[in-house]
């Protein structure tokens, strides 16, 4: 089955989140919308960064243009309006302001090129994907801009999709290490334990969790900068520290030390800002990372050419990306093979 | 000096009559000064598309380098007519229309935190916009009442930045990068723009970046509400952030 169809089936929004800048996002959502093109699928489109233009502005390198189909829902800032050539009809102009102006929301009554600049922030996406889904969009896909993550939490999108490529590291077993590091942070085990579950919904602030489920609020503003505050609250009964907010390496690192009695347990796994080798090394210390609402990852798009002018053969990174990361579709969206 | 008439859709340099390409440059090549270096100096001009080039002057820099300037015409012409930058679209008011500005509006203080982030210890930058003597005549945030401005200096992790901002329920978060080697300063700059989206403090707070390199849309597209390149003043960004918080309701 097409990629599309089973996201169709599955999901009513999804996001595409490059692990880094010209990781091959908008190739990404390209491909999908080549594959909806010919079915009855009503697509709703918007990006958290900038899409469609046609030079990279910090690479000056050419970028994809967005053709799009009759039908297609999409979202963008008003001022861009007319640099695409789709024939447009305007549903609505939201009070959701971006830098670029009000955003609008579109039907697309001629098929054309447009540019896409939605929201910048999460909160305003989520409302804005909500519009899309009341105008008649099926599938709404959320382009993330250059390599943030924020709009993958499943607050805000039901799956994602990760695009990787070449433009990661010259060196191919990186590309595979990074992608599989990042892969398994949004895949972050949801947590099991059901009396935990159970109290799921009063957890709104960093807390400490002990072994009869009570919650020890610590007086703070915010945690990060308190690791070690955080840490000294905790004793031997102490069974879970809940984090409300980013979690950093050094957080991890005030966290994870001596006989670990406790998980740390977060919403979803775009609060982690560790990277690959300070997360193995707590890893291998003990550190336990469960989460709230686990992320879906539907699928690992690879860009097997990075636009410095170096690429790896794509068979060889798909198949030790899927090595890498277990059963979870990888797709080179330039070969188009699945 | 002969003045025609300007074709908006092809522009070139103008020299002495229009149209004429005429243009000066200057650099410096990792060879010994000599005919050869000259020599080198015009070919790599020709590549550049200017015809005629010229070595004007050149001198040994003793390491075994040369510098140059040239003349030369170029053969390339750009469209004017089409050209669009975004910018921050706003009349930007002086140092006391933005405190009378806060005083009529917003009615408390506005807390503003500066930082150069990352490995970045260019610390010039974000000076000229928020230390009390400002820059090029004009004063830094610091002195304008109703501001209460925190400069947190240079090499700022990002997470040090958000936590402060939390801790001070700042309005307005300034960010400097001046290092942009290997584009170092766009992951630092979305790392910052996430944390903030994982704390839940994205909405709430201003968030601007400034340097050299660093466009209104670029900003825009790394998730800012605002960048702000060379040739900026304190009086610029105070304005965009004001301004900000009572259209937002952030007040
Ligand atoms: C002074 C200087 C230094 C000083 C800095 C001292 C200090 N305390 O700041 C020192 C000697 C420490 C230094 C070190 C280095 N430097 Co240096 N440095 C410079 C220099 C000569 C001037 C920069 C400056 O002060 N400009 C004046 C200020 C006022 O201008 P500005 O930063 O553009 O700021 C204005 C606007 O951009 C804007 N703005 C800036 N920030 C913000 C923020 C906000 C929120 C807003 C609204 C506006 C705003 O408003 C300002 C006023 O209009 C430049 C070359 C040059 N002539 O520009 C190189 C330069 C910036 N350095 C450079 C480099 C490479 C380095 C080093 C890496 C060198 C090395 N190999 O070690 C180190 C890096 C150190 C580090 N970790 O960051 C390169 C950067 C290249 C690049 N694009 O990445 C430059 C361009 C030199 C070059 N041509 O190679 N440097």
């Amino acid at each position: 089955m097409r990629l599309i169809e089973e996201l169709n089936q599955k999901y009513n929004s999804v996001s595409i989140i490059g692990l880094a800048k010209n990781a091959g996002k908008t190739v990404t959502l390209n491909y999908l919308i080549e594959e909806a093109y010919d079915s009855t699928i009503k697509l709703g489109l918007t990006s958290t960064g900038r899409d469609g233009e046609r030079l990279d502005l910090v690479t000056e390198t050419e970028k994809p243009t967005i053709f799009v189909g009759v039908n297609t829902i999409i979202a963008t800032a008003k001022s861009i309006l007319e640099m695409g050539d789709a024939g447009l009809e305007i549903l609505e102009t939201t009070e959701f302001t971006s830098p670029l102006g009000n955003i609008v929301l579109c039907r697309v009554k001629a098929e054309g090129n447009v540019q896409l600049a939605g929201p910048s922030n999460a909160s305003d996406t989520l409302l804005v994907k909500e519009k899309m889904i009341d105008y008649g969009a099926d599938l709404v896909l959320i382009d993330g801009a250059i390599d943030r993550k924020a709009v993958a939490s499943p607050r805000i999108t039901d799956a994602c999709i990760i695009a990787t490529g070449a433009v990661l590291s010259r060196d191919i077993k990186k590309v595979v290490s990074q992608t599989a590091y990042y892969a398994s942070i949004f895949l972050l085990p949801g947590v099991e334990d059901l009396e935990l579950l159970n109290i799921k919904f009063q957890l709104n602030r960093t807390c400490i969790i002990d072994d009869e489920y009570r919650l020890n609020y610590p007086e703070m503003k915010t945690s990060l900068g308190h690791g070690r505050a955080l840490a000294s609250m905790t004793d031997e009964r102490t069974r879970y520290i809940y984090l409300s907010g980013a979690v950093t390496t050094s957080m991890l690192k005030d966290l994870t030390f001596g006989k670990l009695n406790y998980t740390i347990l977060i919403d979803d796994g775009t609060q982690v800002f560790s990277d690959y080798y300070n997360y193995k090394n707590l890893k291998k210390k003990g550190l336990r990372l469960e989460v709230l609402n686990p992320i879906l990852v539907e699928a690992i798009t690879v860009n097997p050419i990075a636009p410095f002018g170096y690429s790896f053969p794509s068979d060889e990174l798909v198949r030790m990306i899927e090595e890498a990361v277990g059963p979870i579709k990888v797709v080179d969206v330039l070969g188009g093979g699945v | 000096m002969s003045l025609g008439k300007v074709d908006l859709t092809k522009i070139k340099p103008y020299g002495d009559t229009l149209n004429d390409g005429k243009m000066q440059l200057s650099f410096t090549l990792p060879v010994p000064k000599g005919d050869e270096a000259d020599e080198a100096a015009k070919q790599l001009a020709r590549k550049m598309g200017l015809s005629e080039a010229s070595v004007v002057h050149s001198h040994d820099l003793g390491v075994g380098y040369t510098f140059f300037i040239m003349y030369g015409n170029c053969s390339h012409t750009v469209d004017y007519s089409v050209i669009e930058v975004p910018k921050v679209d706003l009349e930007f008011m002086d140092k006391k229309g933005v405190e009378q500005y806060i005083e009529e509006n917003i009615k408390r203080d506005v807390v503003i935190i500066g930082a150069c982030t990352g490995s970045d210890a260019h610390t010039v930058g974000i000076d000229a916009i928020m230390n009390m003597k400002g820059f090029d005549g004009h004063y830094g945030l610091e002195r304008y009442k109703g501001i209460e401005a925190i400069n947190l200096g240079s090499q700022v992790a990002n997470e040090e930045l958000v936590a402060k901002a939390i801790a001070l329920n700042a309005d307005a978060v300034l960010v400097s990068q001046v290092v942009t080697q290997k584009d170092v300063h766009i992951p630092n700059l979305t790392q910052l723009v996430e944390m903030m989206e994982a704390e839940g403090i994205r909405d709430k707070i201003i968030l601007v970046a400034g340097g050299p390199r660093l466009s209104h849309e670029l900003a825009q597209e790394l998730g800012y509400d605002a960048g702000f390149g060379p040739g900026s003043f304190a009086n610029h960004v105070a304005t965009f952030v004001v301004k900000q918080m009572v259209e937002r309701k952030l007040i």
